[in-house]
C-alpha cells in the first residue's frame, strides 16, 4: 500500500566549489546564537568569501563574488552560532551576474559550510538572538 | 512535443545520506565542484534520467508529493528552464 505523499518544496541545489576555504569569522560572543530566517527572494545566490570589513549585504562592486547556485528560500528560522561566518552576498534575480540595487543579502552557509541560506534583513543588530 | 533529459556529464550520488550531483567529463569544465540537492530536486532529476515531457514528469511528481494546485507544474517548468540554462539538462525533439 502506497504511503502518504510527501510535502512538496521547490527543488533546490546548492553548489560547493572546490577551492581553498577562505572566510573571515564574524566576531561574536561565544554561546550566543542568531535566529537566521532564510527568506531572501529566489534567484542565483552569490557570496563574497572575503570581507570588506562589514557584514551588511552592501558592496561597491561584484568583484570577488562566488556563485553558490540556484537558490530558493527554505523560510526556516535557523539557529546560527554567532561564531559562524556570515558573508555579504547577493541573489541575482535578473540574470546579469552582478549585484544590483536591492539584491544584497547576508549569507549563512550552515553549520558545516556546505549550504546556502540568505536573508535580505541586512541589519545584523536587529536579528533576534539567544544564549545557546 | 519536446522531451528533456538530464546531462550524462552530471552523476547523481548518495553520500552520507545526502544527494549530490557530481560533474564528470565535460560537466567538470562547467562546474568545478558539486551540488547538494534537496529531496524534490533529486526526485525530479531521476524522472528526467529518461527523456520525458514536462507533462509526464509533473504527473509522476504529483503522485509522490502534495502541493497546492498548479504549484508542481509551475516549479517543474522553472526547474527545467534553470537546468537548461546551466547545462544540467538537454532538450530533445520527439520525432
Amino acid at each position: 500500500m502506497k504511503g502518504a505523499k510527501k510535502q512538496w518544496i521547490y527543488p533546490q541545489a546548492v553548489g560547493e566549489v572546490f577551492t581553498p576555504n577562505e572566510y573571515i569569522a564574524a566576531c561574536g560572543d561565544s554561546g550566543k546564537v542568531y535566529y537566521f530566517k532564510c527568506d531572501a527572494p529566489a534567484g542565483t545566490l552569490y557570496y563574497y568569501p572575503t570581507s570588506d570589513g562589514a557584514v551588511d549585504g552592501i558592496r561597491a562592486s561584484s568583484t570577488g563574488a562566488k556563485k553558490l547556485g540556484i537558490y530558493h528560500p527554505c523560510n526556516i528560522t535557523h539557529q546560527a552560532a554567532s561564531t559562524n561566518p556570515f558573508y555579504d552576498g547577493f541573489v541575482d534575480r535578473n540574470g546579469n551576474k552582478k549585484q544590483d540595487k536591492g539584491e544584497g543579502v547576508i549569507v549563512w552557509r550552515g553549520e558545516y559550510q556546505n549550504n546556502g541560506h540568505a536573508t535580505n534583513n541586512l541589519n545584523m543588530d536587529s536579528w533576534e538572538t539567544a544564549k545557546s | 512535443m519536446k522531451l528533456y533529459k538530464t546531462n550524462e556529464d552530471f552523476l547523481l550520488r548518495e553520500i552520507a545520506g545526502e544527494y549530490i550531483l557530481v560533474p564528470v567529463g565535460n560537466g567538470a569544465q562547467q562546474l568545478n565542484g558539486m551540488l547538494t540537492l534537496n529531496d524534490t530536486f533529486r526526485f525530479v532529476w531521476e524522472q528526467f534520467k529518461e527523456a520525458r515531457t514536462i507533462e509526464d514528469v509533473v504527473k509522476r511528481t504529483e503522485q509522490e508529493y502534495d502541493a497546492e494546485k498548479g504549484r508542481i507544474e509551475q516549479d517543474v517548468c522553472q526547474f527545467v528552464r534553470e537546468c537548461l540554462e546551466y547545462g544540467f539538462m538537454k532538450e530533445e525533439e520527439l520525432l
